[in-house]
């Protein structure tokens, strides 16, 4: 016994009524591919990626050591220099001084 | 699972081989999905642009895909939200209730230059759009592609027992409508 369903579908048939421009799918899939290009990541970026990092960590870490040498050798002039000045007294600074301004 | 749809999975999970494989998904799949979509949205440069859309989507969502379902049903539930995402815009957009969208929908059918049915296609079209969107998707899948219950089950995320009755009551509807317009 036929059912409803077949009783439309011979009646209507079941073929679509539509159609497609000429090429419309060859030209979606490329359309598509470039898509996803631009989305997709970008392969050089990734192969620098890892050594630009490592570049910039280097730099970094030699521009750190550079700068704590600067520091000590800094720090070293300041101490001496507060040294040199503990060994002096009050008189034979005045008489620096005095001798400074009579030239 | 064919040993193909195997492959692609693999490779869409390979950072370096996933656009490739991508590609070869869209050329696959895109057929069967457009016209998924255009029943729905009828017109070609909608169904056009929902695919895009689903294609789009489906790429930026690739590593949610885990292969606990097929390719096929992953792109099916996609493209089915997309289509109905598309419908709903519409309607707000043109602050239309769904009856002006059906009206808007068919006078769009009868003037696209990709529409080549006769009256009685026409016809069938315009009882097709009197289905509630789910209902119209349902009897879309089964009648035009002969989709098994199981598979749309899959996709839809509705029982068979409930998309059987959804069917049966889709065809009801449309002999009635097409008895009283003729």
């Amino acid at each position: 016994m036929a059912t409803k369903e077949n009783i439309l579908q011979k009646q209507m048939g079941n073929k679509l009524p539509f159609s497609v421009p000429d090429n419309y799918f060859e030209e979606f899939a490329l359309e598509m591919d470039k898509q996803i290009a631009q989305k997709a990541p970008r392969k050089f970026a990734k192969r620098w990626l890892y050594p630009a990092a490592a570049a910039f960590i280097g730099i970094l870490f030699v521009g750190q050591v550079f700068y704590s040498d600067y520091r000590k050798q800094e720090d070293f002039r300041e101490n001496y220099e507060t040294y040199i000045l503990s060994q002096v007294g009050n008189a034979d600074m005045m008489y620096y001084y005095l001798e400074e301004s009579t030239y | 699972m064919n040993k193909t749809e195997k492959e692609l999975e693999e490779d869409l999970k390979k950072a370096d081989k996933r656009a490739k494989a991508f590609s070869s998904l869209v050329r696959i799949y895109q057929e069967r999905l457009y016209w998924h979509i255009r029943k729905m949205v009828l017109v070609h440069d909608d169904a056009n642009d929902v695919l895009q859309n689903t294609f789009m989507k489906a790429w930026a969502a690739l590593d949610n895909f885990r292969g606990d379902s097929q390719l096929s049903t992953w792109l099916y539930r996609i493209a089915t939200n997309e289509t109905l995402t598309f419908l709903a815009n519409k309607r707000m957009r043109n602050s239309l209730s769904s009856i002006e969208v059906e009206d808007l929908m068919l006078q769009n059918l009868k003037a696209d230059s990709y529409f080549n049915g006769d009256e009685a296609q026409l016809k069938l079209q315009q009882a097709i759009l009197t289905l509630p969107e789910k209902q119209r998707l349902v009897f879309n899948m089964k009648y035009f592609e002969d989709i098994t219950y199981e598979e749309m089950e899959k996709a839809l995320g509705t029982s068979v027992g409930a998309l059987k009755a959804s069917y049966h009551h889709a065809v009801k509807k449309i002999e009635k409508y097409l008895e009283e317009e003729s």
